[in-house]
């Protein structure tokens, strides 16, 4: 009987069948393709940052305690290999050696392996071949690396002359001596190729020569020993769609090789499972906003469905009135629907997945293949993890819009049949119902609602924050964000009417006979115009969200660096975390960084050089920030606040925009390097401290008893670049704010007085903040000046133009995810458009029947319906639109007001103009194909049907 | 003598039912002269409402000739029928069908917004008139929900008046009124047919409702089996 009702069912109402069939297709296509392409992408992604950092299982080298840097292979090998899960072992030396090529000369990684056993990492040739044997001046050959061989112009056949020193060792407990003299030994080897890696040589750039690591042996004179061994994991350890798991499972042959090795001798490091598990957490983030749009399109689905097998139950509630007066139980009939949905869900989620899953294998997987530069990327192609969550998922939201429709069908009373119009009244088994006393569930939910938020600030958040559970954190952030759209939605939904009031107007000027129709039925038919509308705002306001906030971020990137970072110009010296960072990727031992490379200023004549270029029109040092506390002198106010020292006038380098002051005169700037005993302070600190131009602070010095009194020359509220400089008295709370003086002064106070006074020579400037002169081009001046300092001097330059145009171009890039995503919502929408204006236009054949019969022409007809589907979409869309725009602009000038930063007004160029496009032309469609078929039949062929 | 205005001349018309065909009209020819009341009769599948159709440009016959104002409507296609049917005849259905989003103002007013031959404020004095000259002058403003079965026929009567046609098409206007209601309405059409001289042919079960006409005509099997005369002093004004 079940299978029979829903048989007909299909066969009768075959568009409808169909549309939520097509509808369940897309939706559910739709979120297996986005949670596979998060999952193909997070796959790509753990492989480039595991090729960044090393596509190494695991590293095994020599701690630089121990007094032998090196590694014995003959005896490591062997034993490693009789350990469960290993699979092969391939020594190394990797080190930082000096390279003469001709008369140029430079610092590069070194990196000589065994090429048949070594599987590490791909190499991709550009010029000549990977091989490592004898070249035709019979030398050895080397690989090099493409920025190695531009840096230092080198081309094939050249004779390249590595001088290699052996890892330093130190004393437990101390330092490597600064100056401790290493056995330096030079070769020659034959540049037979050059190209790039991945993975290889565990640095994300291609900086490094490759050699055989026999000849390298015997060249330098090691004997059979390597500095490392890389251990290969068997793969099936990473057999997991759970990158924890595999992570985890990869590390317990780690924990074997440990204890086969022991671990006072050597030191162990595992990059890959690191990056794996690393990759997976940062994709907990994507997953949760895939997941939200996700839940946004299938909502549309659910609604569709709700509609149209609601309009099936309306339909057929006599037969269901028969079937109960027959002796049909309610549950029978509430199984009839249920039975109906399951089988369109079976259909729809099926199909869907498969749909999702060839656009994954034929489209995404392919880009990101493409995107990989020709690296062999391992893309599974079928995603277990994305079907199960989207069919999860769809199940869900299924069973929930099936819900509604089937409990009408179970209360479909017997007098349907037999006097369907007093069927709506109330009825004795309705007042017996009327007079029992029952639970108000309405009031608990209520309570659960407002529940809600206590338990989410007090119990889940702080939970998920102090486990660390990056997965709820997620879904509380996007939950949050979700509440915000379907919340600004159904605020924004009273915007509806005036919008649409606004475009009957439009349309009584144009055509005053479709107006005159199209607004009786807009304004008045109630329940459809709430279904359509809110799901349509609901489709059109988090792409407007989204794309609005991204167009504010590319309008305002440009102003917001600017002024954040004050000059053109940032060159700082290696840093001690720099090095850290260096010495970890070069060797894996993540040891402390050596006292040479710990300088973190200018060393003089590095600064004099940069200083004397002539591709800067101005130059200003500033000191690193020293942390002190300052006081109003007599014990009643004090804050802690970071001191930084200038050597010029900032004015000269700093970006107009970057500079501004609520106090003072701008003369001061200019003076304060030179008049020392002055400082320049933000406007919370002087608020706080309730000091103005002209007064005295005390800032504590280093050593016991240091206090320096500076008068006051400017209050600023900001002064990029240097230091933070607000307006915010949290600033000063917290201790962010800087107090600016100059560079003697700063001096006098990191110099303890009892070991007398500053040094002046002493180096100080910890980052030189440069503005180019008028003839330079800034891109070409960045690259010319890391060719110059950042490979020789490991300077790092940043640009501030090159960051404005990064983060110009990867909104751009998430622009096209945006339109994508957009396009998909949109698909939905415009079925869910469809689907309403086609019931709707199925409920009212009589009135178009009668239409037709009084004489209303076939043209007129579809002008009204037009019309009418027209209006109710796009005053739909524009208040999402709105309601978008305006979320996004409170963001903004949120975050603009926190951070004291303008906001130029920006619109999305793309999206929002291809969201009301979309949306015109679905809702001309919907209408022209819904009413197809009536407005070609006759008034009295409809009439008769109804 | 009166000029016909509807003329049926061996009018044919089979439904196929499944696969095989069943005659609705069987060569059926019918003369009605400009200002005649006429019923159609007869049990159900006699073909009534069929011929009604025909008479009213909705439907087309298989066989025969249909002319009405001298027209022949056999060879009009779709869009001048509907032209037709717009200005010069008016209709009454069963179940009303009226607009449920359009008050009883704004249904009268909409065959004349669709003719666009008045202005705004000329169609709603002339939807006011004709709401007041059925009884409705103080309902024009309720929606369709809110007037009684018989009021809402009423509007309908009115909504078939509102561009003036010659002719007044009636499909069981009764049909779902109580027997004292449904006697109003017969008298409004009737007087409706008297004082202005409108064409009336209407279709009804219920024999009291016939003797409204100048005379009904009978059908059976898709024929015309009688027309009588039939004097309706009797009945009008009880």
């Amino acid at each position: 009987m079940i299978g029979l009702y829903v048989r007909r069912n299909f066969r009768r109402r075959r568009v409808r069948t169909v549309l939520m069939i097509l509808s369940l297709v897309i939706g559910v296509g739709t979120l297996v393709t986005l949670n596979a392409t998060v999952d193909s992408y997070r796959r790509y992604y753990t492989g480039t940052v595991a090729s960044d950092v090393g596509d190494f299982d695991l590293t095994i080298t020599r701690p630089d305690t121990a007094p032998n840097p090196f590694l014995a292979i003959g005896d490591l090998t062997p034993r490693l290999m009789a350990i469960p899960g290993v699979m092969g072992v391939s020594p190394r030396i990797q080190a930082i050696v000096s390279v003469r090529a001709g008369v140029k000369d430079g610092d590069t990684a070194f990196v000589a392996l065994q090429p048949d056993l070594d599987q590490s990492g791909a190499v991709k040739v550009e010029d000549g071949v990977y091989d490592l044997g004898t070249g035709t001046t019979g030398l050895p050959g080397v690989f090099v690396l493409q920025e190695t061989a531009d840096v230092l112009d080198i081309s094939l056949g050249d004779a390249l002359e590595i001088q290699y020193a052996p890892p330093e060792t130190r004393l437990k407990g101390r330092d490597v001596p600064a100056s401790g003299s290493l056995l330096r030994t030079t070769a020659q080897w034959e540049v037979r190729g050059i190209g790039t890696q991945r993975g290889l040589t565990g640095r994300s750039n291609n900086e490094g020569v490759i050699v055989d690591l026999a000849v390298a042996q015997e060249r330098f004179h090691l004997g059979d020993e390597a500095d490392r061994l890389i251990v290969e994991i068997d793969p099936k350890r990473y057999d997991s769609n759970n990158p924890e798991q595999s992570s985890f499972a990869a590390r317990l042959v780690g924990f074997a090789v440990r204890d086969a090795l022991g671990h006072d001798d050597f030191a162990y490091n595992m990059p890959r499972p690191r990056a794996v598990i690393d990759g997976a957490n940062q994709f907990v983030f994507w997953q949760s906003l895939i997941m939200m749009y996700g839940l946004l399109s299938l909502g549309v689905v659910g609604l569709l469905i709700r509609t149209l097998i609601m309009t099936n139950v309306q339909e057929q509630t006599r037969d269901m009135a028969v079937m109960r007066i027959l002796g049909a139980p309610r549950r029978h009939l509430f199984n009839l629907v249920a039975a109906e949905v399951a089988a369109v869900g079976l259909l729809g989620i099926g199909l869907g997945v498969v749909v999702g899953q060839l656009v994954n294998n034929l489209v995404v997987v392919p880009l990101i293949k493409d995107r990989a530069a020709g690296f062999i990327v391992d893309l599974p192609l079928v995603s277990a993890r994305a079907i199960l969550i989207s069919v999860l998922v769809s199940l869900v939201v299924l069973a929930i819009s099936a819900l509604a429709p089937a409990q009408r069908a179970a209360s479909t009373k017997i007098t349907n049949a037999i006097n369907p119009g007093v069927a709506d009244g109330i009825g004795l088994d309705d007042l017996d119902r009327l007079r029992e006393r029952r639970t108000d569930l309405r009031i608990s939910a209520a309570g659960l609602v407002i529940l809600c938020y206590p338990l989410l600030v007090f119990y889940v958040f702080p939970l998920a924050f102090d486990f660390g559970i990056l997965w709820v954190l997620a879904a509380l952030i996007f939950g949050a964000l979700l509440s915000l759209i379907v919340g600004a939605a159904m605020l924004f939904f009273i915007v509806i009417l005036p919008m649409e009031r606004g475009l009957l107007w439009i349309i009584d000027r144009l055509a005053p006979h479709v107006g005159y129709f199209v607004r009786r039925t807009v304004l008045r038919g109630k329940a459809r115009n709430t279904l359509i509308s809110l799901m349509i705002v609901l489709s059109s306001l988090l792409p407007s969200f989204l794309s609005t906030t991204l167009a504010l971020q590319v309008a305002n990137t440009e102003t917001d660096r600017r002024l954040q970072g004050g000059a053109a110009f940032r060159i700082n010296p290696p840093s001690s975390e720099n090095s850290q960072r260096r010495r970890e990727q070069d060797d894996g031992s993540g040891g402390p960084a050596t006292s040479a490379e710990a300088a973190s200023t200018f060393k003089t004549d590095i600064l004099d050089e940069l200083r004397g270029d002539p591709a800067f029109r101005a130059t200003l040092g500033r000191s690193r920030s020293y942390r002190s506390e300052v006081r109003d002198g007599v014990g009643m106010r004090s804050a802690q606040a970071n001191v930084v020292g200038i050597d010029g006038d900032p004015r000269n380098t700093l970006y107009g925009e970057a500079i501004e002051l609520v106090s003072g005169s701008p003369d001061t700037l200019g003076r304060l390097a030179l008049e020392p005993g002055t400082a320049i302070i933000g406007a919370g600190l002087a608020t706080y401290l309730d000091r103005a131009v002209g007064d005295t602070v005390q800032v504590v010095g280093d050593g016991k008893d240091h206090l320096e009194e500076l008068r006051i020359v400017a209050i600023a509220k900001r002064i990029g670049g240097v230091g933070s400089f607000t307006s915010k008295q949290t600033d000063v709370w917290s201790g962010s704010t800087t107090v600016l003086v100059a560079m003697d002064s700063y001096r006098a106070l990191t110099n303890n007085p009892v070991y007398g006074p500053p040094d002046p020579r002493l180096p100080v400037v910890g980052t030189l903040l440069a503005a180019p002169a008028a003839d330079q081009d800034e891109s070409k001046l960045t690259s010319d000046l890391r060719l110059r300092y950042a490979t020789e001097h490991r300077l790092a330059i940043n640009s501030t133009a090159e960051t404005i145009k990064t983060v110009q171009q990867e909104a751009r890039t998430g622009q096209i995810f945006l339109v994508v995503l957009t396009a998909l919502t949109s698909i939905l929408a415009i079925f869910g458009v469809f689907a309403v204006i086609y019931v709707s236009i199925y409920g009212r054949r009589a009135e178009i029947g009668m239409l037709k019969a009084v004489g209303t022409p076939g043209r007129q007809l579809l002008y009204v319906f037009v019309g009418e589907a027209m209006v109710m979409t796009l005053s739909a869309t524009l208040t999402g639109i709105t309601a978008g725009m305006l979320l996004a602009y409170t963001f903004r000038l949120s975050e603009g007001f926190r951070q004291e930063l303008p906001t130029h007004f920006a619109v999305d160029p793309v999206v929002v103009p291809a969201m009301l496009v979309l949306m015109i032309l679905s809702s001309f469609f919907s209408a022209v194909i819904a009413t197809h078929s009536l407005r070609r039949r006759r008034a009295i062929d409809i009439l008769r049907t109804v | 003598m009166s000029e016909t205005i509807i003329n049926v001349d061996s009018v044919h018309k089979s439904y196929l039912m499944g696969k095989e065909a069943v005659p609705a009209l069987r060569g059926v020819s019918l003369v009605v002269k400009r200002g005649d009341m006429v019923c159609l009769m007869g049990p159900s599948g006699s073909g009534k409402t069929t011929l009604l159709n025909i008479v009213g440009g909705l439907d087309e016959p298989g066989r025969g000739h249909v002319t009405i104002a001298g027209m022949d409507i056999v060879s009009m296609g779709e869009e001048r029928l509907a032209r037709l049917r717009l200005e010069r005849i008016g209709f009454v259905f069963q179940t009303f069908n009226l607009l449920s989003n359009f008050t009883a103002l704004e249904n009268v007013e909409a065959p004349m917004v669709l003719l666009r031959r008045l202005g705004r404020k000329e169609r709603r004095a002339r939807a006011q008139a004709l709401l007041a000259a059925v009884g409705l002058a103080d309902r024009v403003d309720h929606y369709p929900s809110e007037l009684s079965g018989g009021q809402q026929q009423r509007v309908a009567v009115a909504r078939a008046l509102a561009n003036d046609p010659e002719i007044l098409i009636g499909d069981e206007m009764t049909g779902d009124l109580d027997s004292k209601t449904g006697f109003e309405i017969m008298q409004l059409v009737r007087d409706l047919n008297q004082r202005e001289g409108k064409t009336v042919v209407y279709v009804t079960h219920d024999p009291r409702m016939a003797d409204y006409a100048d005379y009904s005509v009978h059908l059976l099997d898709g024929q015309i089996v009688a027309r009588e005369a039939d004097p309706v002093v009797s009945l009008i004004g009880d």
